[in-house]
């Protein structure tokens, strides 16, 4: 029974799907040992491998239909009762059921290590990555059946690619139709209903319409037959993508309100999602030390803010002195907190005295060494300088006898 | 039996078989003619690989299987899944492939070439695996196109000797351009010229036409009369 299944034998089938399970591993590896897993993320991965895998199963099918559909085989006979639709279900399952099942093989670590993640999983995206699969296995398939000449695998793979390419570089108008975003959502946003509803519904017109058309090519023996099948069966899917470049959906909305956890320590208050409450005290930890190094609390700092709590337009008087931080999965946090209390962004690069100054501090408030203009002088010399200059070190504004050498001669 | 009448067919406007009429009884019925006489243009009429613009074929229930004269099956694949495959093509119930492939192997002395890869097969070999697809489905006709063309003399006999055998069991039609393959394996004969059967009789009958005999066989004189008519 086996034989009909996989006619061109086991190979044929486990090699791309082992080849789909390593590329899928090999980008998905360093997240397995990231400490707070998000889901959005994750889901969102069941679209975003799609990268090297949709390339290997969509090329892959189309030289396996050149091989099936060349119409010089002995088993081409339009009338045979299972040459069409039956012939091309039965492989299409074949291969589908082995490139989207060891895709799916493939993501499930990464879902096993999410497990107790932040946030909640999002089903819908899970699902349009999957069907993104599906679609492109039946695509490549489809395009083999109208043209079974080999040529067709590499153009194939050359367009998955141009997929890539064109989802990197028009990022929301083709986010619709390319299956891998070039930005992943974070933590407070999501993927936006109308885009993923367009997704699964484009992704599974595109699945029926490539096997109806590769039925009907696989029962053609004039081109021009196929040709003019490709063009029906393609003009609906060809039509909903022009819809999706023409009005494109957003691509990520904003969470509702979040809520936040905050708290409070030397005058600054800290916030972070609710779901990243755990990382709170990390986050505190994290700033404080450059609020220490600084010596009192910087006057243009007076809140930290987990970025994840800003998708939704924020009260201008809410946000006063806010400065946000990037809490990582990967367990980092990242901030501009000792940029701004350094006063960098004020002189803008830094090319006078006092820009040029703005780098040591913020190097100082980094790595707690003063280097630079202020080598030489302790720690504490540092930071009542920086008590007394702090509003020309912001406003940009320090004179050369104000610069910390002419102060402590 | 399977019964063809006025039968008219062609590619664009060109018009190959001008109302053919015919009937064929079980055996093996060789189908003679010079090159575009119109002999593949019938075969493909008949398997269903082209319309005809008029006439009618009655077979029935009758299931064909069908061996053209150029055909490949994939390199990589075994044989015996190749003619699995092709079962299951041509109806066969998937948990019965196997078993009618191993049978149709059998049928052509393949047997040991089951599991060998279809690219490792000789000409003669390759020429019995194709014979098997189209048996494997156990088809009430057997439809070969030029079966023994590009077959060394060992290969031919052996081929003729195979398509006899299959002939007691079954309406076979082989299309040839080869007189000793008719007088070899043909119960029936019939000729084909101008997209018109002018011949339809048996292998003795067409044997008996008049010609030269002192440079020909008795088959080729009595062809070559009737295509001179």
């Amino acid at each position: 029974m086996r034989r009909t299944w996989w006619p061109l034998g086991p190979a044929s089938v486990v090699v791309p799907a082992g080849a789909i399970v390593v590329a899928v591993l090999a980008m998905t590896w360093r997240m397995l040992s990231w400490p707070y897993p998000l889901w959005v993320q994750t889901s969102a991965q069941f679209h975003q491998q799609f990268t090297w895998a949709g390339m290997i199963a969509a090329s892959w099918a189309c030289w396996y239909a050149t091989v099936m559909h060349a119409k010089n085989r002995i088993w081409f006979r339009p009338n045979a009762p299972r040459l069409g639709a039956p012939a091309v279900v039965l492989h299409l399952t074949t291969l589908v059921g082995w490139f989207v099942g060891t895709y799916l093989v493939a993501l499930l670590p990464l879902t096993l290590a999410t497990l107790g993640g932040i946030g909640a999983p999002d089903p819908l995206a899970m699902l349009s990555g999957v069907l993104a699969m599906v679609a492109a296995t039946a695509l490549g398939y489809a395009l083999g059946a109208v043209v079974p000449s080999v040529v067709m695998v590499p153009l194939v793979a050359i367009g998955c690619y141009a997929l890539l390419v064109g989802g990197s570089a028009a990022a929301e108008e083709l986010a619709a139709v390319a299956p891998v975003f070039d930005l992943e959502p974070e933590l407070g946003q999501r993927e936006s209903l109308p885009l993923l509803v367009f997704r699964i519904a484009l992704f599974v017109i595109v699945t029926v319409a490539a096997v109806v058309l590769a039925g009907r090519a696989a029962t053609r023996n004039q081109s021009w037959r196929a040709a003019v099948d490709a063009a029906a069966c393609l003009a609906l899917p060809a039509a909903l993508v022009t819809v999706a470049l023409i009005r494109p959906p957003a691509v990520f909305v904003a969470d509702g309100q979040p809520a936040a956890s905050c708290t409070e320590k030397r005058g600054i208050r800290y916030c972070v999602h609710v779901e990243n409450r755990a990382r709170l005290g990390e986050l505190v930890r994290s700033i404080d030390t450059v609020i220490a190094r600084f010596g009192t609390k910087p006057e243009n700092i007076d809140q930290v803010w987990d970025q994840s709590l800003t998708f939704r337009p924020i009260d201008v008087e809410r946000a006063r002195g806010v400065e946000l931080a990037w809490l990582e999965p990967d367990g980092t946090i990242e901030s501009a907190v000792a940029v701004m209390a350094a006063g960098v962004y004020s002189c803008k690069g830094g090319t006078k005295p006092a820009g040029l100054i703005t780098l040591d501090i913020d190097n100082y408030l980094t790595t707690g060494v003063p280097a630079g203009t202020l080598e030489g002088m302790s720690v504490s010399e540092v930071q009542r300088w920086l008590a007394r200059f702090q509003d020309q070190l912001h406003s940009c504004t320090l004179t050369p006898n104000q610069l910390p050498r002419a102060e402590t001669r | 039996m399977l019964k063809i009448e006025g039968i008219v067919a062609g590619y664009g406007r060109r018009k190959v078989l001008r109302g053919v009429d015919w009937v064929l009884r079980p055996g093996v019925t060789g189908l003679l003619g010079p090159n575009g006489a119109g002999k593949t243009t019938l075969l493909s009429v008949l398997v269903g690989l082209l319309r005809p613009r008029a006439g009618s074929i009655a077979v029935g229930d009758a299931r064909f299987g069908f061996v053209p004269q150029r055909f490949s099956m994939a390199g990589g694949m075994r044989l015996l899944d190749a003619i699995s495959y092709t079962a299951w093509i041509n109806g066969t119930a998937r948990h019965d492939c196997e078993a009618a492939a191993r049978r149709a192997l059998a049928a052509v002395d393949l047997t040991d070439k089951a599991g060998e890869r279809v690219k490792t097969l000789s000409g003669g070999q390759r020429q019995r695996a194709g014979i098997a697809a189209g048996l494997a489905h156990e088809p009430d006709v057997l439809v070969l196109d030029e079966p023994t063309v590009g077959l060394d003399a060992g290969q031919r006999w052996r081929v003729r000797d195979l398509i006899a055998s299959i002939g007691r069991t079954r309406l076979v039609i082989v299309s040839t351009h080869l007189l000793e393959d008719v007088s070899h394996m043909c119960d029936r004969v019939g000729v084909l010229t101008g997209g018109r059967l002018v011949f339809d009789g048996t292998v003795a009958e067409l044997e008996a036409s008049d010609g030269p005999r002192e440079r020909r066989s008795p088959i080729e004189a009595g062809y070559e009369r009737l295509l001179e008519e």
